[in-house]
């Protein structure tokens, strides 16, 4: 037994850094999900004179996907994006977070077209604090009461998609 | 992986490989000066003292207050514009918890989860002299019989009187002695060494106060539905001005701006010439539009102000909208008279103090708004 012991300890901690070195410090749970979506009014990029509200979007499941025309990892997921507009069953809400607008509309034409119901943009990223956005992409599931179900960090997959995001949107929109 | 990720974590690994001057040299387009050059000193303090409690959560074994990635810049901006808004250290280290969550805190709380972090070092030197003094049992146990087999093998020695005798009995005991003085050092030595060292370097404070009562935080799930039916009773039955405002009031501190201005505006509806629902009104509006006051804000600010010239948050509002407009002259002029009419010693008054200082430098300078 008692020769046994430095061994059991040493196995155990063998067994916490396997764990450790699995887990991956940048993803940070989000508090947020099961809470209510912070609330904003913003204007469009196409057309800042309308706004569209978190109120208006009250009654269906939407997206939220957080995106700049700087972020190089938003390429990779946009062809995704625009699949899942074509679609047409889903309401895609984009966060144009901290850009230029006119870079913004460049980017939207040069990578195949804006799959966004509305294009909301928050040049000084207030709202993109508001909903602890700490990495772009970050995309939002949220329900038909406004409460947001999940939170996906880094760029969009497949199976993501497929595995995750789809189907508990399909539960939510019932 | 993800965009300021990948990008901040080189950056940080550079910094930390002191190969940063040169290549931030380079890359420093996109770097904003730590501090904005109306820097007002006092509140730069309290922005810091915040600041240093919060991860930066790109460059995450740095504080809001030394990182200079983007984001940190952005928290750092809503901390100082939140603490002149008069809003409390607490209040804000919560509203940045509630986005991102406790990881957020450089300090972590001491609560139900985090007790194996802060407790865990005493677990440490606890077991660490349990087995001390089991080492020192069994070693007690083991000298005790080595000194009886000596005492044996002294009686028998004795059977033949020796000089040597009386020396042979006094000098056991020095080492006993020794020993015993050491055991008891180390036994108490340690953690009083290890208390004294944390003290120094640790965190006492929050340990203590941990101990003591928790915290009561406001759920801000409980808040919000006792918002919630307030705002179904004043539906049905219907409510005064002042319960109306009562309801904007609290869905602005939950900052529901949307939400607040309707309430508001049901309130206005009741009380159309009241300066002080006019500019509560104008506020959230502001606040609901991203914190810009021109349009809709400023009509209804200018409106309070041709009821009551003299209303110290409408003159306050104003001296906003002209300073947004890059107006620093009359935003300066705004909130002097704004200052001659508010109580003389509040927060109130002392922002206005700063935010007088700050348009006099502006227009004194002539600097371009940001």
């Amino acid at each position: 037994m008692k020769r046994f012991l430095p061994l059991a300890i040493f196995a155990l901690l063998v067994l916490m850094l396997a764990v450790g070195l699995r887990l991956d410090p940048r993803e940070v749970p989000s508090p947020l999900i099961s809470q209510p979506a912070p609330t904003f009014q913003l204007p469009r990029l196409e057309d800042p004179a309308r706004t569209l509200s978190t109120q208006e979007l009250r009654g269906q499941v939407w997206l939220l996907n957080v995106w700049a025309s700087w972020c190089a990892a938003c390429v990779q997921e946009h062809p995704l994006l625009l699949e899942l507009a074509r679609e047409g069953r889903w309401t895609l809400i984009g966060l144009n977070y901290k850009d230029k607008p006119e870079a913004a509309k460049v980017w939207i034409q040069r990578h195949g077209g804006d799959p966004y119901r509305a294009n909301l943009t928050d040049f000084d990223g207030r709202i993109g604090i508001d909903y602890g956005v700490y990495g772009l992409p970050e995309t939002f599931v949220i329900d038909k009461q406004g409460v947001i179900r999940h939170k996906h960090i880094g760029v969009l997959t497949r199976e993501a998609l497929r595995d995750t995001i789809l189907p508990l949107m399909r539960r939510l929109d019932g | 992986m993800a965009e300021l990720h990948t990008l901040h974590t080189l950056r940080c690994a550079l910094r930390a490989a002191g190969l940063a001057l040169a290549v931030l040299a380079g890359a420093a387009t996109g770097a904003e000066p730590v501090r904005p050059m109306d820097a007002d000193p006092q509140l730069e303090a309290r922005v810091q003292r915040v600041a240093v409690e919060l991860r930066c959560l790109v460059c995450q074994n740095e504080t809001i207050a030394e990182s200079m990635a983007p984001l940190a810049v952005d928290l750092r901006t809503q901390i100082r514009e939140r603490l002149a808004r008069g809003e409390s250290e607490q209040h804000i280290l919560d509203f940045m918890v509630q986005r991102y969550g406790d990881f957020v805190r450089y300090r972590p709380a001491l609560q139900a989860r985090t007790v194996l972090l802060w407790g865990g070092p005493f677990l440490l030197l606890a077991v660490a002299l349990w087995a001390f003094w089991r080492q020192v049992a069994r070693r007690r146990g083991a000298s005790a019989c080595v000194a009886e087999e000596a005492t044996e093998a002294a009686t028998e020695v004795v059977v033949e009187p020796s000089p040597n005798r009386t020396q042979a009995t006094a000098e056991p005991l020095h080492p006993a002695v020794r020993g015993r003085v050491l055991h008891w050092g180390v036994a108490l030595g340690t953690p009083l060494l290890a208390a004294g060292i944390y003290w120094q370097v640790g965190e006492p404070d929050t340990l203590l106060s941990g101990l003591g009562a928790a915290p009561a935080l406001i759920d801000p799930h409980q808040a919000q539905d006792r918002v919630a039916q307030l705002q179904a009773r004043l539906q049905t039955q219907g409510g005064s001005a002042d319960d109306w405002s009562l309801l904007g009031r609290s869905r602005a501190a939950l900052e529901q701006y949307p939400e607040a201005a309707n309430a508001y505006a049901r309130a206005l509806a009741l009380a159309p010439d009241s300066p002080q629902v006019l500019t509560d009104y104008a506020d959230v509006l502001a606040a609901a539009q991203g914190f810009r006051i021109e349009g809709e804000p400023l009509q209804l600010v200018e409106r309070a102000l041709k009821i009551d010239a003299d209303h110290p948050k409408a003159l306050a509002l104003a001296g906003a909208a002209a300073f947004e407009r890059g107006e620093f002259a009359a935003a300066a002029v705004h909130w002097r008279r704004a200052r001659t009419h508010a109580p003389p010693d509040g927060e109130f008054a002392q922002e206005l103090a700063h935010s007088i200082e700050r348009a006099d430098m502006r227009a004194g300078a002539g600097v371009a708004p940001r």
